[in-house]
Formats: C-alpha cells, sequence, structure tokens
C-alpha cells in the first residue's frame, strides 16, 4: 500500500518531465532525421541531409567558439565562486550575503544583460567612471566583443556555482584543515590537498550548472556580443526562424543535449567513488 | 495533520470545480463584436487603433509579430486571426497552403485609395489582386547622426569607410542585407545566380569586418546611445523612437544604388470567425486620412496618392526613390541560395 502511494506520489513530477521534457526530445530527435519544409515544419520524408550538414567546417568553428566560451566563462566563474561560497560557509551571520548572491534571480536575465549594457556601453557607467578618474582618451569598447560574451556568461552563472559550492563547503569538517596543518601543512596546502578533494562533488555539480547552460545560449551574444561570437544556440535559432530548416535546428539540438547528457554521465561517474570511500571508512 | 489533509483536498476540489468557469469566462460571447489583426510592431499607431474601436464599436484584439517566419508558424498552429499583413513574398505560400480567405474589392468603399500601380504590382505575387490589397512598402537605408557625419556620400560606401570601424551597425535580416549588397554590385535581391551571391556575400563580409554588429531589436538603442554612428536599418524602426531631442540631429538617405523593397499586404484568413468585421477594419484602414496618419507616424512615403495630398510630415525617402528598388519576391526551395551563406559564411564566419 504504502509502496503503491509513493508511485503515485511522483505521478505528477513524471508527468511533468514527460510532456515537458522526455517527449519534445524524441520529436525533437524525430525531427532532426526527416527533410525540412519549405517555410519552416518537416516533411515526412527520411533524410540524413542534417546531419551531414553538421560535418562542415562551419559546424565545427561555431562548436568550437560556444565551447571556447563555455570553458573560459566556466573557469572563470568557478575561480570567483569557490573563493565566495569558501568566505559564506566560514562566515557566522552570512543570511545577508545569502540573499545578496539569490536576489538576482528574482531579476529577469534580459534585464540584467540590459543593466551590463548600461555598465560597459561607450556611453556607460564604466566609461564615465574613467573619464572621472582622469581618463581623456576615446571610450574604450568594452561592450560588443568576444570578451563582453564571457563576462556576462561569468555573471549570469555566478549563483548557480556558489550555491551548491555552499551547501557543500558547508557540511565539509574544517577541523581535517586544522589536523593538516598540525601536520605541517601550509594553509594553502590543507585548502587545495585537503578540502577541495572532500567538495568535489559540489565543484562538478556547478561546472555542470554553469557549463551546460552556456553551451545553449542564445540571448547573451545576441546582446552583448560583436560579429565574431555566434554561437550554437544562435544557428538553432536562425534556422528555425529564418532559414526554415527545422531538421538542422533539431541536429544542432541534439548534439548539444548529447554533451549535457555527457556532461551527467561524468558528473555521476565522479561522484561514486566518494561514495565508495564512505562505505569503506564506515566500520 | 488529518484536518491539513482534507483542507487541502477542499481546495484542490475547489480549483478544481472553478477552473471550468474560468474557461468559460474568457470564451467571449457570441455577440461580442471583435476583429482579431496580426500585424507587425511599428505599423498602426496606437491612436489610429483606438479610434477605430470608438467609431466602429469592434472590440480589437492586435498582436504583432517581427518576422513573416513567426507570423506564418503562429498562423499554422490554427489561431483564428482575421486579418493579417504578411509580406509579399509570404503571399504565395499562404494561398497555395489555403489560409486566405478571397477579398471581395465590392465590400472596401475605400478599395480604391491605394494607388493603381502598387495593385499592378503586387499582381506580380497575387495574380488578378484576388487575396491581397497592398498597404504600404518600404526598404532599408542609412541612419546616421548629421553632426559626426556631415557629408555622407548617398552610398552604401560608407559602410567601407575605414572612419567608421567598429561604429557600424547592420541590421540582422538575410533578405534585406542581401537585397542591398546586391543592388550595389548591379544584380537584382531576387536573383538565384549563385555567382552573384557568391560575390555579394564577400561584399558583405568587407561590411561586417568594418561593423560593429549585426543587430535586430536594440538597434535603436544601439543608435540613440550613439553606441553606433551608422545603422543600416528600416529608418522608422529607428528614428521614430528617438527622443524629439535628438531626432533633428539623426538623419537618414537611401543608397543611389538601390537595393530591395518590401511590400506588406492586407490579407483576410479563411478561419477567421469575423469576416465582416475583417472588411470593416481594412476598409477604415484604407480610408485615406487614416492612411495618412499611419504614414505620417512613421514616416513612409505611402503608396496612395489619396493619401499623399492628406500627408503633413516628411517622410524619410519618397515613392518615387523606390523606383530603383526590387519588390522582393518569394524565393521558394531557392530561399537556402541565401540563408546558407549568410548563416555560414557571414555569421559563422572562416
Amino acid at each position: 500500500m504504502k509502496g503503491r502511494a509513493g508511485v503515485l506520489y511522483t505521478l505528477p513530477l513524471m508527468l511533468w518531465s514527460c510532456i515537458f521534457f522526455i517527449i519534445p526530445i524524441i520529436i525533437v530527435f524525430i525531427y532532426s532525421f526527416l527533410a525540412k519544409g519549405l517555410y519552416g515544419g518537416v516533411v515526412w520524408q527520411f533524410s540524413l541531409k542534417a546531419f551531414s550538414a553538421l560535418f562542415s567546417w562551419s559546424f565545427f568553428r561555431v562548436s568550437l567558439v560556444t565551447l571556447l566560451i563555455a570553458v573560459l566563462s566556466t573557469i572563470l566563474t568557478l575561480l570567483i565562486a569557490l573563493p565566495v561560497s569558501y568566505y559564506l560557509a566560514r562566515t557566522k551571520n552570512n543570511t545577508l550575503l545569502l540573499a545578496l548572491v539569490v536576489i538576482p534571480f528574482w531579476v529577469n536575465l534580459l534585464l540584467r544583460v540590459y543593466a551590463w549594457i548600461a555598465i560597459l556601453g561607450r556611453e556607460g557607467f564604466l566609461n564615465h567612471l574613467m573619464t572621472f578618474l582622469g581618463y581623456r582618451g576615446e571610450p574604450v569598447q568594452f561592450l560588443f566583443n568576444f570578451w563582453a560574451v564571457v563576462i556576462v556568461h561569468v555573471y549570469t552563472y555566478l549563483p548557480y556555482m556558489i550555491l551548491p559550492l555552499y551547501s557543500n563547503i558547508e557540511k565539509f569538517d574544517f577541523g581535517l584543515l586544522e589536523a593538516a596543518r598540525d601536520l605541517g601543512a601550509t594553509h594553502m596546502g590543507s585548502l587545495v590537498r585537503v578540502m577541495l578533494p572532500n567538495i568535489k562533488g559540489g565543484i562538478v555539480t556547478a561546472i555542470l550548472f554553469a557549463f551546460i547552460p552556456t553551451m545553449g545560449s542564445y540571448a547573451i551574444p545576441d546582446l552583448v556580443g560583436s560579429t565574431n561570437s555566434h554561437m550554437l544556440g544562435n544557428s538553432i535559432a536562425y534556422n528555425i526562424r529564418t532559414a526554415n530548416n527545422w531538421p538542422l535546428a533539431s541536429a544542432i539540438s541534439l548534439v548539444l543535449t548529447l554533451i549535457s547528457a555527457l556532461g551527467i554521465m561524468i558528473y555521476f561517474f565522479l561522484n561514486r567513488k566518494p561514495a565508495r570511500h564512505k562505505v569503506r571508512e564506515a566500520p | 495533520m488529518i484536518i491539513k489533509e482534507t483542507k487541502l483536498k477542499k481546495s484542490v476540489f475547489g480549483l478544481a470545480a472553478a477552473l471550468p468557469l474560468l474557461f468559460l469566462t474568457s470564451c467571449a460571447p457570441e455577440n461580442v463584436s471583435e476583429v482579431n489583426v496580426f500585424n507587425w510592431s511599428y505599423y498602426i499607431p496606437e491612436d489610429v487603433r483606438a479610434q477605430f474601436v470608438q467609431e466602429t464599436g469592434i472590440k480589437l484584439n492586435y498582436e504583432e509579430f517581427d518576422t513573416n517566419e513567426a507570423m506564418l508558424a503562429k498562423v499554422r498552429t490554427g489561431v483564428n486571426y482575421d486579418v493579417c499583413f504578411p509580406g509579399a513574398e509570404f503571399v504565395p505560400v499562404m494561398i497555395s497552403d489555403g489560409f486566405l480567405e478571397e477579398i471581395d474589392s465590392a465590400k472596401l468603399s475605400n478599395y480604391n485609395s491605394i494607388d493603381e500601380s502598387f495593385y499592378q504590382k503586387a499582381d506580380s505575387f497575387d495574380p488578378g489582386n484576388r487575396y491581397a490589397v497592398p498597404y504600404n512598402v518600404g526598404t532599408i537605408g542609412v541612419v546616421y547622426w548629421k553632426d559626426e557625419i556631415p557629408n555622407p556620400p548617398h552610398s552604401l560606401s560608407i559602410l567601407l569607410d575605414p572612419a567608421y570601424k567598429n561604429r557600424i551597425a547592420i541590421m540582422d535580416d538575410t533578405r534585406e542585407v542581401y537585397g542591398a549588397a546586391m543592388a550595389y554590385l548591379g544584380f537584382s535581391g531576387n536573383s538565384t545566380n549563385t555567382g552573384q551571391i557568391a560575390q555579394a556575400t564577400r561584399l558583405i563580409l568587407r561590411w561586417k569586418a568594418n561593423a560593429l554588429k549585426f543587430e535586430t531589436n536594440q538597434m535603436a538603442t544601439l543608435f540613440a546611445s550613439k553606441e553606433v554612428l551608422i545603422a543600416l536599418n528600416f529608418p522608422e524602426n529607428i528614428l521614430s523612437e528617438l527622443d524629439p531631442a535628438l531626432a533633428d540631429n539623426a538623419a537618414f538617405f537611401l543608397p543611389r544604388e538601390g537595393g530591395l523593397a518590401y511590400m506588406d499586404c492586407m490579407v483576410i484568413l479563411k478561419n477567421g470567425k469575423n469576416k465582416e468585421n475583417a472588411y470593416a477594419f481594412i476598409d477604415f484602414i484604407l480610408r485615406p486620412d487614416i492612411l495618412a496618419r499611419i504614414y505620417d507616424a512613421f514616416g513612409f512615403p505611402g503608396i496612395s496618392s489619396q493619401a499623399k495630398v492628406l500627408q503633413t510630415g516628411t517622410p524619410y525617402y519618397t515613392a518615387s526613390d523606390l523606383e530603383m528598388h526590387n519588390i522582393r519576391m518569394p524565393l521558394y526551395e531557392n530561399n537556402y541560395l541565401y540563408t546558407t551563406p549568410w548563416e555560414e559564411e557571414i555569421k559563422i564566419g572562416n
């Protein structure tokens, strides 16, 4: 009786993920093997044209640019998120600080990107500040380039990294750091060799939370990017909206989904080891 | 705990019971007269829409789209629009897919307010003018700041001027930009000659190297904040958005090389439920005084001589300026000749 009730309770969630996750992916999968309709849509006719288009220099190049932006922004985000979440975990009254991390979630992503445009623009805050501080040259072009795309991604996904890292570091027994230092480790050494391995799960989660959405990013390169920051998400949008090539858009989406799935598999693989470790320690 | 659960159940049941009511109230009773219009953004000023409601008593449900593709996709899903404003190149597919109702011109008292010459042009994509009433023609050109560029060449050569490196934004629209590039090279933007298109691609790549970015939605903001000094775009999308204090300093020219002109039409959709109101709406828009107000609001030259005499504003360009322009025609299965190099060579680059 109890077991059946459990299944019943998960039913809404199962329905939800079926309707909004599994079925759409199946549709995308099927569409990627069909021929394109003249004005969008698909023709029910088996075709590998979409996948053959993926074996091209341009697709390779846009994937490379996307990967580069995703890897760079994930690394930068991690470098900022690690010390911040460590500080949050070690601070007694961190409610206000945590709130400051979470509050940006309440504001729509587009508005936050527009805020960056107001900061980095030619007539923006940063250029005005530099003029105020005595800079006398032409305004600096901070916006609409490769690095603006990276910076805005770092900003956007920083909270997604800080929260899982914080919850992991908070559970960490800081007594171990003292023990390591008693045994002769330096302060940095104890953090790197004792704490980092223990919060590995949190780090991998954090990386996935930033890396996967960045790989599928569309609005950010569109808004703050330049003529050389076209990402896979923009390619998908173009093929849907203008080129009327839904099979190609589906094939690109499928590749993106596979990359994300690969990331999650790596996550499970890396998270398996500490679990086994614990079992061994238990007795 | 038990109490809580029953409370929860009650409220869930309550909600479930209330749901059908919600649907009932959202369905409009049949006697309310309404018309569902699907139009481009920047195309009918709000006060004109309000006047229609006031004069006719018909409730106007007005929705906007920003690409023909998005419009067609939504029409395909079966949304019940009564009147729609497709671009010329999308009229044939809407006819052949059976979305359009034949227009009975006898029901439109103002049918002849649009100049005969534009009905003739529309004949090329709507033989016999059976389905579409021309609404407006227009094109992209160069919007610029006068104080920064006092004497611009009235040519697209300005896009290659190194003095404006990274201060140029180009509209992110495949057919429009190719249309300009093809015209600059002396070709038609409706051409399907791959050699000509390849030359245009190389030209756009040179424009790209000198430009800051390709842009659609933010164009007005980019220009207003002087992030760019030059924008290759529809003038109305930028100039009608500018602060009046700044507007005097902004100007527009049509490149002398010509280009591709869009022609947008009014059509009646077959699955719309309010046919009579659709006629009433189109006839209202076709009234010369109303057309004049619309054309003035967006600086359009207009395609109606009867409205022309009532127009008080100065259009950004005149209808005769567009004589060099080809009307943007559908390319059907050859559309990829433009979209593939646009995406692979221009947007992704090499």
